[in-house]
């Protein structure tokens, strides 16, 4: 029995049991569950489990190997430290969302193969879209319902998919793709949308923010990274993601120079980092693969410690909005220093885990002689500074002075926070003790050179100089109060305004066509009645004698034909 | 729920409390002399590489693109990069910014 359950079980079973309790024994058991799961996965080693046979498949439930592990840990210890940073949440249901949302998450990476995948990518979608509409929001409430249509729609896709390429190759095994059938190319758009492509990226930048200070915090570390995970599976070293991902790494950057709702700016941020991954996913070296993971597992850790420390702030002061915040440092400096270390990392300075992980995908991207992607990747890591460094902590922590004065975070947010930093610093300072050892491929890479080191610094430090140089110049843009038109537009302004043009455009057509018909209806019955009605020729009673004469004339006729032939 | 986010915004606070760090326009000083401190080292270090390179010396760097030749070529780019990024982005909020209230209504 042992070895057939598989370990995303333990939080999506043991979630269900929750409501039941309450207190403090409710936070134990909370915090209880993933500590169990995390055990558990470690206790089965590397391997397939869980054969199970439905009608004809057979269907394998774990499968744990090199690629497989890492997202295993990292779900893992991300789920600890979410529910630490969601102890203050008052709403039991959303402990409940979390732990399914965190165990699907688990079960998805582990899917021994496409329709085990489909389920928990489906589990995710729905068990996701509570930790946005718990916040109890009109607005959030609607960006759900935005949210689950699209991640349910990527879903379908996915299954149109998987269902097309069972029939071509008879296979359902989770490996290679690779694009080129029509079955392989709906996974990869239902990946493609999960994943935030350029494009399809909207859903995260319209639903992630609308979430509860810990809601997003878990939204953040979960659904891409499980499409992060299935892209590297699937489709690995195909060239597309190359570009695909250098995009993904440059646009957003843009926006999130001008979004005023930091966590927002975050979000903006995230498809930013998921670029670095897409795109050394599409290099598919063993150098650009290991990148890409141990970015995600990076990008988990110094992403969820910037949207815990912007969570504290909207926990302790209502307000997330760059224009409204300020001068915080002075009620809240340990989240400020938190805030700081989470800054420093996803800026890649020597010593911070972002340092280690993207290298690896930009240096991978000039080996393989991608010299324009490579400008990209550069150019994107200095608007990573930009946002994610500077805007970010000065906007909330420093600025003007806003007034506002609050209570430093609550104590499990600060334990949370500190958890996240100290994974931040460690994978950063000691890649080899844990983050090496896990990966995919072994590692040859070395970060620390004296070229690379001053090479880093110079970029970030004149990155830094250009902002400190428009901001005293008066020349940075102000953090407005508005929102930025992005795709979302066209199916939020556009579509219902097409709609409603079209409905327009139909009531016309409707109106013209009906009263056409009816005309002309009305003159066929007027012409029938006037003709077959009873005063009409034809339908008028004739007389017998009138009848003899037309039947004899006819006869007549006959017999005229038959003998002139 | 949203009852519960404590938010006391105090505005004697301001005269009560102490100066707080960057209050002290010392203080802000000091921060930026030693950034531009750090700016002034890293671009002193390329000049070495140059140096040795020129002597023919080993050279801090090897390069792996050709730019990565150039003198001062990271620290070119993260300055011009950022200056573009924002000028840019401030040009587009002309085409994308909207009333926050766009969707609501």
């Amino acid at each position: 029995m042992i070895g057939s359950l598989p370990p995303a079980a333990i939080m999506i079973l043991g979630a269900l049991l929750v409501p039941a309790l309450s207190g403090r024994i409710q936070k134990a058991y909370i915090l209880a569950l993933p500590i169990l799961g995390f055990l558990y996965f470690v206790s089965l080693g590397t391997g397939e489990f869980g054969q199970v046979g439905i009608f004809s498949y057979e269907l394998t439930l774990v499968r744990i190997d090199g690629l497989s592990r890492i997202f295993g840990y990292l779900f893992h210890i991300a789920a600890v430290i979410g529910l630490i940073f969601a102890m203050r949440a008052e709403n039991s249901m959303e402990h409940v969302a979390a732990l399914v949302y965190a165990g699907s998450a688990v079960g998805a990476v582990m899917a021994g193969d496409l329709i085990v995948l489909f389920v928990f990518w489906e589990l995710l979608a729905l068990s996701s879209v509570f930790l946005i509409w718990v916040r109890g929001t009109e607005r959030s409430y609607h960006a759900g319902i935005r949210y689950l249509i699209v991640q349910v729609g990527s879903g379908v896709l996915m299954l149109t998919g998987i269902l097309i390429h069972y029939q071509t190759t008879g296979s359902l095994a989770f490996d290679h793709l690779g694009l080129g059938t029509l079955g392989t190319n709906l996974i990869f758009l239902a990946f493609g949308i999960k994943c935030a492509f350029p494009f399809l990226h909207n859903w995260l930048i319209d639903s992630y923010p609308e979430a509860t200070p810990w809601g997003t915090v878990f939204l953040s570390a979960f659904t891409t990274k499980v499409a992060v995970y299935a892209l590297a599976r699937g489709f690995a070293g195909t060239e597309i993601l190359v570009f695909i991902g250098a995009a993904m790494t440059v646009f957003p950057i843009f926006y999130a120079v001008i979004e005023n709702d930091l966590r927002r700016v975050l979000s903006y941020s995230m498809i930013n980092q998921i670029g670095f991954m897409v795109c050394g996913i599409g290099i598919g070296t063993e150098l650009a693969v290991n990148g890409a993971v141990a970015h995600a597992f990076n990008d988990v850790l110094f992403k969820g410690l910037l949207l815990m420390s912007m969570g504290a702030v909207l926990y302790r002061t209502g307000k997330v909005n760059g224009s409204d915040l300020g001068g915080l440092y002075k009620s809240m400096p340990k989240t400020t220093g938190l805030c700081l270390i989470g800054a420093a990392s996803i800026s890649a300075f020597p010593l911070f885990s972002g340092f280690v992980s993207k290298s690896m995908v930009i240096s991978a991207a000039i080996h393989e002689g991608y010299g324009g992607v490579w400008l990209a990747l550069l150019f994107a890591s200095a608007g990573v500074v930009e946002h994610a460094g500077i805007k970010i902590p000065f906007f909330a922590f420093f600025a003007h002075d806003s007034g506002i004065r609050c209570k430093e975070a609550p104590r499990s947010m600060l334990i949370a926070m500190t958890i996240a930093a100290a994974f931040c610093i460690f994978n950063g300072s000691f890649p080899g003790a844990f983050l090496y050892p896990m990966l995919p491929y072994a590692v040859e890479y070395v970060p620390y050179t004296t070229a690379h080191v001053v090479a880093q610094l110079q970029l970030l430090f004149f990155a830094m100089l250009a902002v400190v140089w428009l901001m005293s110049s008066g020349r940075y843009p102000p953090e407005l109060r508005s929102v930025n038109l992005d795709t979302d537009w066209v199916y939020r302004r556009l579509g219902p305004r097409a709609a409603l043009a079209v409905a327009r455009v139909a009531v016309f057509l409707r109106t013209g066509t009906v009263n056409t018909v009816l005309v002309g209806v009305n003159s066929t019955v007027t012409g029938v009645r006037k003709h077959l009605g009873v005063t009409g020729v034809m339908g008028r009673t004739w007389s017998t004698a009138g009848s003899v004469i037309w039947v004899a004339l006819l006869l007549s006729f006959f017999l005229i034909l038959y003998y002139t032939k | 729920m949203a009852a519960d986010w404590t938010h006391t915004n105090d505005s004697s606070g301001g005269q009560a409390e102490d100066k707080a760090f960057f209050d002290k326009p010392k203080n802000v000083r000091l921060v930026m002399r030693g950034f531009y401190f750090g700016c002034a080292v890293v671009v002193i270090l390329d000049i070495v590489n140059l140096v040795q390179h020129l002597i023919g010396a080993h050279e801090l760097r090897h390069a792996e693109h050709p730019l990565e030749n150039l003198p001062e070529f990271y620290v070119l780019y993260g300055f011009v990069g950022v200056a573009l990024l924002v000028v840019i982005s401030k040009g587009l909020r002309k085409i994308l910014m909207r009333p926050e209230d766009y969707y609501d209504r």
